[in-house]
């Protein structure tokens, strides 16, 4: 798994890429929380570049959103691929994140 | 005699190996699967799905399977046959059975699953064809069956017919479609 970070009009993209699973959850779980130590920090994941997530990913973004949800806001998804859309469905989290095609429709979200 | 008659076919390539309990070890399961998808041409698809559930299924096993997961270890088979992929674990912890507890989950579906593990589990037995558990003296013995043909989809113990056949599927070796 790599990450990469962008600041787009003040929202955090955090773009995520390869495998999220029981060894990298915990770094992507980091790097949401370090992204969301300010108060008002918006973040998107962009999940164009995401091959796969397991259960221990889908654990990082639940926690990720209930940071933002404190914090007034939440955690938005954008652009998944179909083999990660099964996943997220599969594990019955499609209605649980606000997940949108694609990375404008995510800013404009977080505005 | 034993090969000839198969369900899942001959075999064509099988890989053990033997991991301590602890998550950073998954990371050999991974690159195994890895090998052998690369070897066999696999599809992208089936890689996926395959990596998903070793990857929840270890992890069970390690959060839940001990008390001291790292004094333990985690034998793992990895074979490849001609109608299937079989992932197969087998650990001395304490007995569980996750065939059956998919089962009554499935039956108390109404209820969100909030059980440790049971997400992941959920996963595990909608991306694989079937999950079989037996247990053998102090061992769980675990097998997670991903066939080429998804419509022959079954899962022992009833439940969750999900997966259609999808694209892209033709076949196991790359010169095979």
């Amino acid at each position: 798994m790599d990450v990469r970070e962008q600041l787009i009009d003040a929202v955090t993209v955090l773009a995520v890429e390869g495998r999220v699973d029981s060894t990298t959850a915990p770094i992507l779980g980091e790097r949401l929380a370090a992204l969301q130590s300010h108060p008002g920090a918006r973040v998107v994941v962009d999940c164009h570049e995401l091959e796969y997530i397991t259960s221990a990913g889908f654990q990082a973004l639940l926690l990720a959103d209930r940071r933002a949800i404190e914090d007034g806001h939440r955690l938005v998804l954008c652009d998944l691929n179909p083999k990660v859309k099964q996943l997220f469905d599969l594990a019955d989290f499609l209605d649980r994140f606000p997940i949108v095609p694609s990375r404008d429709d995510a800013l404009r979200l977080q505005r | 005699m034993a090969e000839a008659t198969h369900p899942e076919g001959r075999l064509v390539e099988r890989l053990d190996l033997v991991i301590a309990g602890r998550v950073p070890e998954f990371a050999r399961v991974s690159a195994a699967i890895d090998a052998l998808a690369a070897r066999h041409g696999l599809p992208d698809d089936v890689l996926a799905d395959l990596q998903v559930s070793a990857d929840e299924v270890l992890a069970n096993i390690v959060h839940y399977a001990w008390d001291d997961p790292e004094d333990h270890r985690v034998e793992v088979r990895l074979e490849l046959r001609d109608d299937a992929v079989v992932f197969s674990t087998s650990d001395d912890g304490r007995p569980f059975d996750p065939v059956a507890a998919h089962a009554s989950r499935s039956r108390a579906r109404a209820a969100p699953d909030r059980t440790p593990g049971g997400r992941g589990l959920r996963l595990v037995f909608a991306l694989m064809s079937e999950v079989r558990y037996t247990r053998t003296g102090d061992n769980n013995r675990l097998q997670l069956i991903r066939r080429r043909d998804r419509t022959a989809m079954s899962v022992a113990g009833s439940v969750d017919a999900r997966g259609e056949a999808r694209e892209g599927e033709n076949g196991w070796t790359s010169g095979n479609s």
